[in-house]
């Protein structure tokens, strides 16, 4: 027998959400109706789509316009940080090791999957540099083919409107907290080719290096 | 005890030695072979569900556990383009069930294609028609070795961009594997005969420059079963006969050095395929033996090839039914790029004039 209508649109837009197939959409729409708790999610998605804004400056979703973190005064503003989706941007704020300002594109480069360069944030991203104060764009998309053609895309976007900026990339290698052993070869290759020299401190003034000499006889 | 797989020249056999000594029950439902990856979805906190073209097993679709843990095997392995050596537990007998990634390891990196946007463009155009084609069941080996070829074709020209280094279009690489995927669909249109009652068609350079091409015949026509198939009401196209001679000559240009050629630039190294070379040049200077081949007139580029993009394009989406989406990019970006005497793409057929 079909469901009832009503039922049927509640799986059926449950089968729009990524990964979701029509049994884990049935699944999820009669655990809806089970749970008393359904109406307090049917607010909060209401609650979002109606309050929530993008930022016009940055892209990421925020309550107000601009979002805190573009209107934050203590923030870095000559260090942008180019990211693929507002999740990026909020793994690095829980993570805490960035002070500067961020740019959403919305995406990554994929036509196979119906998204090219003028589905990303891109014009608006030259025009905030072009305004100016900017310094270094660091490109913060994901470490893999994708992310890498997205980096390059804005890359030449910046490198066509001939902006004078420092454009830099985060590192790739070896993952902290993992171990060399269970690295594959990809890993491997970028961690070496992305080696970076150790700082040898400079013997003080008056003294030799320890060696040979001060061994004693 | 001896390893359960994986032969000695295996990548996986030589990485993960250990999966050998897994038990026997869990060894009979073990799976390895050697994979492209077509799409991932996350799933869960830390999974990936990946979809799969192995060599010899087809579409595969697995569960890879843990993937974005920074300590999990497949931590940044599991990536486009890249032919993987991956070993897995078989799914059950339900309908969609996903099998179990177990251990995996990278055969051939391909790391250079992101870094040149048109080779990136082209190579997912590679795995889009292998998504398109790929079934579950047996593979396709052929099939399989001719998209590692076309990937590693476009990632070598990738690299010698990105040392300012002369490298072949990467639109020829790419339609080289479009007429190679037809063919092993099944469905490599007819270049030399017609389509309809197998008679060959007027050999190259005997004076007609139109030919008359039906896709829902298979090919190329002769003059009577073009009139006969349209009067019937099915579509014939009016092609310029060096555009088929054109395609011929690009599936015969098996290796590099013959690709090069057809590019019009010299190969990369001094291996030559005398066999493909001797082919290519009788099909566009009308005779064996002639150098025409490396003649301006006979090379692959600018218009003509954008023109045998434009036709492989239509011939490939009649079949499929379908326009791979990577496919309307590239046509988005040939309509706005302001190449003097660029053909139009994407199109109508002019209605049918002349035939051979």
């Amino acid at each position: 027998m079909a469901y009832p209508e009503p039922l049927e649109r509640l799986v059926a837009a449950f089968e729009c959400f990524p990964g979701v197939g029509r049994r884990s959409a049935e699944r999820l729409a009669f655990h809806v109706l089970r749970d008393p708790k359904a109406r307090e999610l049917a607010r909060a998605i209401e609650g979002a789509l109606s309050n929530l804004v993008r930022c016009s400056v940055c892209g990421n979703p925020a309550a107000k316009d601009p979002c805190e973190l573009c209107a934050d005064p203590e923030r870095d503003g000559a260090q942008l940080l180019v990211v693929e989706e507002p999740r990026d941007v909020e793994a690095l704020e829980r993570a805490r090791v960035f002070r500067g300002r961020y740019h959403v594109l919305l995406g990554a480069m994929n036509p196979a999957q119906g998204v090219d360069a003028r589905h990303l944030a891109l014009g608006r991203l030259v025009e905030r540099i072009r305004r100016g104060g900017i310094e270094e764009v660091i490109l913060g998309t994901d470490p893999d083919q994708e992310g890498e053609a997205t980096a390059r895309l804005v890359l030449e976007a910046i490198e066509d409107a001939r902006l004078s900026v420092r454009v830099t990339r985060l590192a790739r290698g070896l993952p902290a907290g993992s171990a060399i052993e269970y690295l594959h070869r990809g890993v491997l290759e970028d961690a070496l080719e992305g080696r970076v020299p150790l700082r040898r401190r400079a013997p003080p003034a008056g003294k030799t290096a320890p060696g040979r000499d001060d061994t004693p006889a | 005890m001896g390893r359960a797989f994986g032969g000695k020249s295996s990548v996986l056999g030589r990485v993960w030695p250990t999966l050998g000594a897994m038990g026997t029950a869990n060894a009979s439902r073990l799976e390895q072979d050697r994979v492209l990856l077509l799409a991932r979805v996350p799933f869960g906190e830390s999974s990936l569900v990946v979809q799969l073209f192995a060599r010899d097993r087809g579409r595969v679709h697995l569960i890879a556990r843990g993937a974005y843990r920074a300590n999990s095997g497949y931590a940044g392995l599991l990536d486009l383009f890249d032919s993987l050596e991956l070993s897995w537990h078989r799914a059950g007998q339900a309908h969609g069930a996903l099998g179990e990634l177990r251990a995996g390891a990278l055969a051939v990196r391909r790391k250079h294609l992101a870094q040149d946007l048109a080779s990136y463009g082209r190579a997912l155009g590679v795995l889009e028609l292998l998504d398109l084609a790929a079934r579950v069941g047996p593979g396709d080996r052929a099939l399989f070795e001719r998209a590692e070829a076309a990937l590693d074709e476009l990632d070598f020209g990738a690299t010698r961009r990105l040392d300012d280094c002369v490298a072949v279009d990467p639109e020829l690489v790419a339609l080289r594997f479009d007429l190679e995927f037809l063919g092993a669909l099944g469905l490599a249109p007819a270049l030399d005969r017609c389509a309809s009652c197998g008679r060959q068609a007027p050999l190259p350079g005997t004076g007609l420059a139109r030919t008359a091409f039906a896709p829902a015949a298979g090919g190329r026509l002769c003059q009577r079963c073009a009139a006969h198939l349209q009067s019937e009401g099915m579509a014939v196209w009016d092609l310029e006969s060096a555009l088929l001679e054109a395609a011929a000559a690009l599936l015969a240009a098996r290796d590099r050095e013959a690709l090069w050629a057809l590019g019009g630039l010299p190969a990369p190294s001094p291996r030559a395929d005398s066999q493909a070379e001797a082919h290519a040049g009788t099909l566009l200077t009308g005779g064996p033996g002639s150098s025409g081949r490396k003649a301006p007139a006979a090379t692959l580029s600018g218009p003509r090839l954008a023109a045998l993009g434009d036709w492989v394009d239509r011939f490939l989406e009649h079949h499929l039914e379908t326009r791979p989406k990577s496919r309307g990019a590239r046509r988005r970006h040939a309509a706005n790029s302001s190449l003097p005497n660029a053909p139009h793409r994407g199109g109508p057929p002019r209605p049918s004039a002349s035939a051979n």
